[in-house]
This record gives structure tokens, sequence and C-alpha cells, in this order.
């Protein structure tokens, strides 16, 4: 596989932070409808498609890349986005799904992944900056 | 739905859990109270709360991104209305008051403290989750700022 210096690992950074932000403003919706009569709790998900597209489709069934303008087995990362789903089950008496502990824990948990994927492309990019400075020295 | 639209949907419920807590606290300063402007005992009044679509009165960019496609669209809580309690008012038997009916009945708030308290508490907790909805989408961009560093 060609592996340029600006490999397609920052294209996967971005749309996980971009897939972590959306999945943030759903619970910022849920968190502060919790009180809104009604109301039906969503989930963002893309976790699978988002796994299938780094890893080039699935993984028993893998398309061999022989050149790079190759399209991967299925793998599309700019065709990966979040699927909302609503939540019908377990609601209160007036029809309000959302349960604000685990919203709160996902929150946590998105902000934490966010935290780290930042991470990572700061690190990444900062790795690319050194090797460009001292290359001409 | 970018960072800035999770903080003002986190924005709307501080709002509308702020006007839910004087709401009670209103009622409660109000339990007492035996003559009001429109005549008659104060009545407990409570907060609708529903959900406010992107796209109906909202900014340009909010509504463009709710019709972007595929991104889930920001859905702002508001408060659609006050309602006065239904509840009939309570009768206690007190001649001396000035409010007494011949009778001697003095027609109190139809407020139920326990009642109120735990609207209060409630509208306490919901407004501290939105304060941490938006902690943490101000967590997230200070994070995504570290990255041109």
């Amino acid at each position: 596989m060609a592996s340029s210096l600006f490999s397609d690992k920052f294209a996967v950074f971005e749309k996980s932070l971009n897939l972590h932000q959306q999945r943030l403003g759903v619970i910022a919706n849920n968190v502060a409808n919790a009180d809104t009569p009604g109301y039906k709790a969503k989930r963002l998900e893309f976790e699978d498609s988002l796994r299938q597209a780094v890893s080039g489709g699935d993984e028993n069934l893998t398309m061999a890349r022989t050149h790079p303008g190759h399209m991967g087995g299925g793998g599309d990362l700019s065709q990966v986005t979040g699927q909302v789903r609503e939540v019908t089950q377990g609601g209160r008496v007036d029809g309000n799904t959302v349960n604000t502990q685990q919203e709160l824990e996902r929150l946590g948990e998105t902000r934490l992944i966010y935290q780290v994927v930042s991470e990572l492309t700061a690190r990444r990019a900062s790795g690319l900056k050194d090797a460009i400075q001292s290359g001409g020295k | 739905m970018d960072l800035f639209t999770a903080m003002d949907v986190g924005g709307s419920g501080l709002k509308a859990q702020r006007l839910r807590l004087n709401l009670a606290a209103q009622n409660l300063a109000n339990a007492n109270t035996t003559e009001t402007a429109e005549g008659g005992p104060y009545r407990a009044k409570r907060a609708v709360l529903s959900t406010q679509e992107s796209g109906s009165g909202q900014s340009f960019d909010q509504a463009l991104a709710g019709a972007w496609g595929g991104q889930p669209k920001a859905e702002q809580v508001q408060v659609q209305e006050v309602v006065e309690s239904q509840q009939p008012p309570e009768q206690v038997y007190d001649p001396a008051h000035p409010d007494a009916d011949e009778e001697g009945y003095v027609t109190k708030p139809n407020i139920d403290t326990v009642t109120q308290m735990t609207d209060l508490m409630g509208a306490t907790r919901a407004y501290k989750a939105n304060t941490m909805t938006i902690s943490a989408a101000r967590e997230m961009a200070m994070n995504a700022l570290r990255i041109g560093q």
C-alpha cells in the first residue's frame, strides 16, 4: 500500500471527531428534553460502519488492492454517517424515554474518546512537523 | 450539529429549567396567598415544556444544518406555556381571617409543598445535567483547538 506522508489516518481521525461531536449534540438534545412530555431519546450509531470503512469492509471478505487507485472493499470513509435511532422502550408515564443518568454516562464516554482522538491527531501532526523541520538540516 | 449548536441546546435546557425553578419558588412563596389581582386565592403554576426543532424560528445556520441531511437535528427545549393547576383549592376554617366567607371558611391556595419541593429538586438536577453537556462541549472544543499547536 502506498503510504504517503499525509496518509488517510487524518481522514479517519477527522471522521471520528466529527461523529463524536454529532453524538454530543444528540446527547445535549436528550438532556435538554428530559422533561418534555412525549419526547423520545435518540442515539447516534456509527461504530460499525466506521469500523467497516477503516478495515476496508468485512474483515473476512477484504478485497485485494493491487493499485493505490483501487477502491477499498466496500469501505469508503466519506460515506460513513451516523444513524439516528429513537429509543421507544422503557419510557415514563408521560411518554418520555430519556434517562438522564444514562445520557451523562454517554456524555462522559464521548468527551473521553474525543479527547483521545484529538490527542492522537495532535501528536501525529506534531510528528510530521518535526519531520518537516529537521529534514532540511 | 456542531459544538456551538450543542451548547445552544444546553442553554435552552438551562433556560427552561430556570423557569421551572422560578415557578416552584413562586408557588412556595405564595403557599398562603389568599388575595390576588385576578381575585380569589393564588393558584399553583407549572411549566409545560416542548421541543423546538431546528428550522422553526431558528437561525439560518441551524436551519441549514438541520436540512443538510444525515446530520442529527438540534432539538432545543422551550417553555410552551405556563398553566395553572386545576386541583381544587383547600378550605380551612378560620373565622378571624379577613378573607373568610360567611361560614368562616378561608379558601387557601392549592399548593402541595411536597410536590413543589420535588419539582424544585428535579429542576435543580436537570439544570446541572445541562451545565454538564455545555462544559463537555466546551472541553471538546478546547481539545480540538489543541490539535493545531
